[in-house]
């Protein structure tokens, strides 16, 4: 377990959810006292960070019983928003209970196992939940002759277009584009290095979950990060706009190791104080009047469909 | 007072709840048939409630008893309540016990499966005088495990091992909204199933779910050891009483060796009677047939009138 101790102020705008809650945990004191054992605490809280990057708690009490007595688990999420999907909750609970079979004697880790997997626990996206654009809406594309391809990260298939060898150059789009945007870039940058350009979840030819709330900056994050991890990047070059600088940029600081070069167009890193000079931009940008659009391709055909 | 009865199961269970208070909570049963008859207790277990004797309820008036089908507290249309205190088997007992006295019941008998045995016939015990019958059903009367279910990891101990039990029953429901359609042998209709798990919806509505298997006495020390024992105790005061074991012969949780071991302990029963193609919750599967040999059974020692 990934044990942490959070910060007062981070806790404070964070919500905590019970989400289990134990009035017997006496009655298998040999697994109580375990979890006393292996958390260093008979009563009070420890925190855990998840493979999911979420807070979670477990608070136990001890009712005058000489071991753990009592248990609540709760999940920290951002104070006024809806929780993270319930599959990465269902992912980390299962975790959670793998680790209490890991330290109580008397459990085995691999009856848990078996015992989700009986009882179907969705821990990946659930069936209808993401969306596909057909790769037919991506034929013959102008100045596009660049073949897809794809990794899974976290049950999503996240599409990318790798071209040249080298030190990795990795191109992020914004919103609302996709890799097309550096169709023109990728040629010229050949020359230099490797250039790698995703396509973010929710975008071009990755997958799109239906949910609102799958798209967090920190889900954005975690699944950059993830990329990155998968195809093992070194010396990158970070090339990002719009939010693939605000994106990218918070992965650089997260693993700055794995960075060499960084190229920021039009993007930045708000923190939330000051305001942000690019929302007035952005105001007089939606305020101008319309320009006649150039004919693209078949609309109709890119409506996203049921293909996951 | 009790919790209204959805339309679509009118078809299914078109009987009336009466509702009692028993202990600070409200406990719902029918009561059918002749009040003046002899009257016969149809006790459930986990994770069920009174619909699982849907099909007793007409063969049964129609031979002259009365029928008295109570949901335990923490079931079917009883409060759930979310505390342990009110779902010990002490605590189940004497709900029964409080039921028995409002209706001033006498000369009665239990059918009781799954946790309706011990609860029913720990109840019975209280008022052995007034007890007549004796139906136990796929069920126990003492400590100790007999067949491998209860003591193999999986799922059993898993479900119910602290913290994880929470994540499967309460935060699944595996047990209290799939349970009963995993097991049919029959096949459960989709309604079917819908009834048995309808009532365990509501968040924190299955509490009882999680405490009957932790009230399960295994080990010494194990909650409801003690009560379990005293039961076990004084099986020999029912050596006058009719006992009829019905036994499904493909149950996983209480095998034909549970039949075995209550027959030693009350030798003077009649069977087990084997139904095959019938698991834990025989009365679902096997109804017609089970209410059949208990009419013969009831009508041949101690019959409808008092």
């Amino acid at each position: 377990m990934n044990w942490v101790t959070p910060r007062a102020e981070e806790l404070s705008y964070l919500r905590a959810d019970p989400l289990l809650w134990e009035q017997e945990l006496d009655v298998r004191p040999d697994v109580a006292q375990a979890i006393e054992r292996a958390t260093g605490t008979r009563a009070g809280r420890v925190y855990w960070r998840s493979a999911h990057d979420h807070l979670y708690a477990l608070e136990l009490a001890d009712l005058g019983r000489g071991y753990p007595a009592m248990a609540t688990v709760y999940g920290h999420w951002d104070r006024y928003e809806p929780r993270p999907p319930e599959h990465e909750i269902d992912a980390d609970l299962l975790d959670f209970s793998l680790w209490v079979a890991e330290v109580a004697a008397s459990l085995d880790p691999t009856d848990i196992a078996r015992v989700a997997q009986y009882a179907r626990i969705p821990t990946t996206w659930p069936e209808d939940t993401v969306l596909r654009t057909p790769d037919a809406c991506f034929h013959a594309l102008p100045d596009f002759p660049y073949p897809p391809q794809y990794i899974m990260v976290e049950g999503l298939r996240m599409a990318y277009i790798e071209y040249g060898v080298g030190d990795p150059i990795l191109m992020l789009h914004g919103e609302p584009t996709w890799g097309y945007l550096y169709r023109h870039m990728i040629t010229p940058l050949v020359e230099v290095g490797r250039v790698i350009v995703p396509d973010l979840i929710g975008f071009g030819r990755s997958d799109k979950p239906v949910a609102d709330n799958a798209y967090s900056y920190k889900a954005h994050v975690r699944w950059l990060r993830r990329f990155i991890e998968a195809l093992d990047l070194q010396r990158i070059t970070l090339v990002g706009q719009d939010w693939g600088g605000l994106l990218g940029l918070r992965v650089l600081a997260q693993m700055p190791e794995r960075f060499s070069h960084l190229v920021a167009m039009n993007t930045g890193l708000p923190d939330g104080p000051r305001p942000w000079r690019g929302v007035s931009t952005l105001a007089a940008f939606c305020a101008a009047p319309a320009r006649p659009r150039r004919a693209g391709p078949d609309a109709a055909c890119c409506a996203p469909s049921h293909a996951y | 007072m009790l919790r209204p009865k959805p339309s679509w199961l009118q078809a299914l269970f078109p009987w009336e709840h009466q509702a009692l208070r028993v202990n600070g909570r409200t406990m719902a049963y029918l009561d059918e048939g002749p009040p003046e008859a002899r009257p016969v207790l149809l006790l459930h277990g986990n994770p069920t409630w009174g619909f699982l004797y849907r099909d007793f309820l007409q063969p049964l008036t129609a031979a002259g008893y009365r029928i008295i089908v109570p949901d335990w507290v923490g079931a079917g249309y009883s409060d759930h309540p979310r505390l342990d205190a009110a779902l010990t088997l002490a605590h189940h007992i004497a709900d029964l016990v409080a039921l028995m006295d409002h209706l001033q019941l006498r000369g009665f008998i239990i059918v009781g499966q799954d946790w309706g045995g011990p609860q029913g016939v720990g109840a019975a015990l209280q008022r052995v005088e007034r007890l007549a019958a004796l139906v136990p059903m796929n069920t126990w009367l003492f400590t100790g495990a007999v067949g491998r279910f209860h003591a193999s990891p999986r799922p059993w101990t898993t479900w119910h091992a602290p913290l994880i039990g929470q994540f499967f029953m309460k935060r699944h429901k595996v047990l209290s909204q799939h349970g009963p359609s995993v097991t049919s042998r029959r096949g459960l209709s989709a309604e079917e199933a819908r009834a048995y798990h309808h009532v365990f919806d509501e968040p924190n509505a299955d509490h009882v779910v999680l405490t009957w298997p932790r009230t399960i006495p295994l080990h010494e020390g194990d909650r409801g050891w003690a009560d379990m024992q005293a039961i076990e105790r004084r099986l020999p005061e029912l050596a006058e009483v009719p006992i009829l074991l019905l036994w499904a012969s493909e149950d996983n949780v209480f095998p034909l060796s549970y039949a075995e071991r209550l027959k030693a302990l009350l030798p003077h029963a009649e069977g087990p009677v084997r139904f095959d193609n019938a698991a834990h919750f025989l009365q679902d599967d096997r109804g017609p047939d089970l209410v059949r040999a208990t009419v013969e059974f009831l009508n041949r020692t101690v019959g409808a009138t008092l």
